[in-house]
């Protein structure tokens, strides 16, 4: 039932809204404006913005670079977002049995996502030299035969071989965010009713099929946020290769997000930075949409 | 004697900054000083003379802010948002791009009237660094070259006979290959090669007769002489083998290899030194002028001044503070640098004998600096270099490949 709002009330919502909404205002929306206005001019900071019209848009669309980046960003986006929801069930399916030391490896895998993103980036640096630790793990397990067979020198500089460099990056990324949503998922195994499960026992159900046709289904809203969150975080990856790659090598790490950058404050191009943005911006509200309908809600 | 210094002190900051200063001296002048973080040598340097520098000038307070990192991007965001630190260090890369939005005070007329801070008391190239049309905007702190670094005890030890002025670049390399013990653990090289940077490449390039730019602007880069000293350079990593990457052997540049004595010989610049120093302060090593090439040398010179906002409000005080810092008592302190006076140069490398291959560089060397758009045209010099050394490219095309993305610049 939809109660009538009564004037009286509705002022003193706003009136308690109004701090938020000042700060929003001045802090994400005129900003937002603010770039959008300049995203059609040109604008070194300088000299006062010039009205360009479309140029912007119109040089991002011919310029090789964006396209490196989209294309990087969508690679990234796609493998991470899959692994880390993959790795994040999983390991919430685990912790939600009766483990001995449960506490004490739910704490392990949630550290990363509450460590600075920055430190970690550093730390996983030295570990990808290519006189670092992951190396000499991988020849003491004697799997870099099966890098060689991948074409790869071993041992890999992980970092500086453009073939693998967005890929460490993603490794690192899947580590670190994984245990964040592990926690999210997990709160919503507990929502779901024991009682479904007890039905589904009397039925006969295997645990698999409690699995596939109880826990998953339930877990529906749970995975649209899991997926939505993973992806606006992975179009917007940043830090990582900043502190990891700069981009390089040869691009291979260049994501949309550190272009942005580049030509903004590197470059400064505020104005293409600002359309670079806007178009990042339009590609991450349609892949959600797009989410929202496959996942529905 | 001091009361006199001290008059003198508040008549200027009372000319420069208008009503600020109040007799009595109950208002002081407050400036901002900024430079970016380099080496711990130079930030306490800096924190010492602003210390001294506020004592002795009681009208006037000064607060360092060494910025630790992204020195560029910020000082030009501060400028732009007018928020510009009242002296400031400027970078000889960014002399031009910076002169040509207008935001920098020139000095001339300052120097004109200083009896301690003269034009011809500094290292001339430095000045012409920062000279354009005729003014001086900046008045040079410092600077340093390319040396060739080598290892004493590796050379000892593969009894080869240690490098001098007299060295060619086709001697250097004959001399890395004998000195190569790949099969040795750690694994030990003639030669250590930045990898992303152009700032070795370009020197070695000018030294085959290639040159950056031609009378009208244009990118020669890509010429004979151009793709010759790439293939050269790149080569010493390739064919030879006698140079290493400095991510090879896990490290993040050359200056490091050579301290883990991985590399027996390197190019790097006198910021090595106290680096040695204090990082591996085992090693036997000396210094001498980077080995000429079929065309004859060159060398970068790196160099930084102090410089002023067009906005700033208390230009006298800022002055004040530029020929405080620039003085000979100032530079006598210097140890990290060679410093930009002449008489303090030449005393610099009487005292630091490993500095006199710095200087000599200076001799010939051009500014690390290259247009209004500089920082485009070494990106696109760096993907250059870089892609011959992933073996992504060959030189030809990859000098192709830049110097169309030079030209699509704008060039200088």
């Amino acid at each position: 039932m939809v109660r009538k709002s009564v004037p009286g009330e509705t002022l003193a919502a706003y009136t308690f809204l109004a701090p938020f909404l000042a700060l929003l205002g001045i802090f994400a929306l005129w900003p937002l404006g603010q770039a959008f206005w300049l995203s059609f001019h040109a604008f070194d900071l300088f000299s006062p913005p010039r009205w360009i019209g479309l140029a912007n848009y119109r040089r991002l669309l011919t310029q090789g670079d964006f396209w490196i980046s989209i294309k990087n960003t969508f690679v990234y986006t796609g493998v991470v977002v899959s692994a880390q929801t993959a790795l994040a069930l999983g390991l919430a399916l685990l912790m939600d049995q009766q483990l001995r030391g449960k506490t004490f490896f739910r704490v392990a895998f949630f550290l990363p996502s509450v460590t600075s993103s920055v430190a970690i980036a550093l730390i996983f640096t030295f570990l990808f030299v290519k006189t670092g630790f992951l190396n000499a793990a991988l020849a003491w397990l004697h799997l870099d035969v099966v890098l060689r067979g991948f074409g790869l020198q071993t041992p890999v500089d992980w970092l500086g071989n453009p073939r693998t460099a967005l890929w460490a990056i993603m490794a690192q990324n899947v580590w670190s965010t994984a245990g964040f949503f592990m926690i999210v998922f997990l709160a919503g195994l507990q929502a779901i009713p024991e009682t479904l499960f007890e039905a589904a026992r009397v039925d006969g159900a295997s645990r698999r099929q409690l699995l596939w046709h109880v826990t998953l289904p339930q877990l529906r809203p749970t995975l649209f946020f899991v997926v939505t969150m993973g992806m606006i975080g992975c179009f917007q990856v940043f830090d990582q290769v900043y502190v990891m790659t700069d981009g390089g090598p040869l691009k291979a790490t260049l994501t949309t997000a550190y272009l942005v950058y580049k030509e903004a404050f590197v470059n400064f191009n505020m104005g293409y930075a600002c359309a670079i943005a806007f178009v990042l911006a339009t590609i991450i509200f349609a892949c959600t949409m797009v989410q929202k309908r496959l996942l529905g809600e | 004697m001091i009361a006199r210094k001290r008059a003198g002190i508040f008549l200027a900051v009372l000319l420069g900054s208008g009503c600020q200063v109040h007799p009595g001296g109950a208002r002081v002048v407050n400036l901002r000083f900024s430079g970016y973080a380099g080496n711990p040598a130079e930030t306490d340097l800096m924190a010492k003379l602003v210390t001294e520098f506020n004592r002795s000038h009681p009208g006037i307070h000064v607060g360092y802010e060494p910025v630790p990192s992204q020195y560029d991007s910020k000082l030009l965001a501060m400028l732009a948002s007018h928020a510009a630190p009242d002296v400031f260090y400027l970078d000889a890369a960014q002399f031009e791009p910076l002169w040509r939005k207008h935001v920098l005070e020139p000095l001339d007329a300052f120097v004109a009237r200083s009896r301690t801070t003269r034009r011809h008391d500094f290292v001339g190239s430095l000045v012409r660094a920062f000279s354009a049309k005729g003014h001086l905007y900046g008045i040079p702190k410092d600077f340093n070259t390319l040396a060739l670094f080598y290892n004493k005890t590796l050379f000892d030890r593969a009894q080869q006979p240690y490098p001098d002025a007299t060295w060619t670049l086709a001697r250097l390399r004959r001399a890395a290959i004998a000195l190569t013990r790949p099969q040795a653990r750690p694994p030990q090289y003639g030669f250590a090669l930045t990898d992303g940077d152009p700032d070795r490449y370009i020197p070695i390039a000018r030294e085959f007769g290639a040159a950056l730019f031609d009378a009208r602007g244009d990118c020669t880069i890509a010429s004979p002489a151009g793709i010759g000293a790439l293939s050269w350079y790149a080569g010493l990593a390739g064919k030879d083998g006698c140079a290493v990457y400095p991510s090879e052997v896990g490290s993040s540049w050359t200056g490091d290899v050579f301290g883990r004595q991985q590399a027996a010989m390197v190019f790097e610049g006198g910021w090595l030194i106290p680096y040695l120093a204090r990082a591996y302060p085992g090693v036997r090593y000396g210094t001498t002028e980077l080995p000429a090439g079929p065309a004859g040398r060159s060398n970068f010179l790196f160099t930084v001044a102090y410089a002023m906002p067009k906005a700033c409000r208390h230009k006298a005080a800022a002055w004040k503070l530029i020929s405080y810092l620039t003085s000979s008592a100032a530079e006598a302190q210097v140890t990290f640098a060679v410093p930009s006076r002449k008489a303090a140069s030449a005393r610099y490398a009487e005292q630091h004998p490993r500095y006199r291959a710095i200087l000599a560089g200076a001799r010939y060397a051009r500014p690390f600096a290259f247009g209004p758009e500089g920082g485009r045209v070494v990106d696109r010099l760096g993907e250059a270099v870089q892609k011959v050394f992933l073996g992504a490219s060959s030189p030809r095309r990859a000098l192709l490949a830049a110097a169309a993305g030079i030209a699509a610049i704008g060039g200088q």
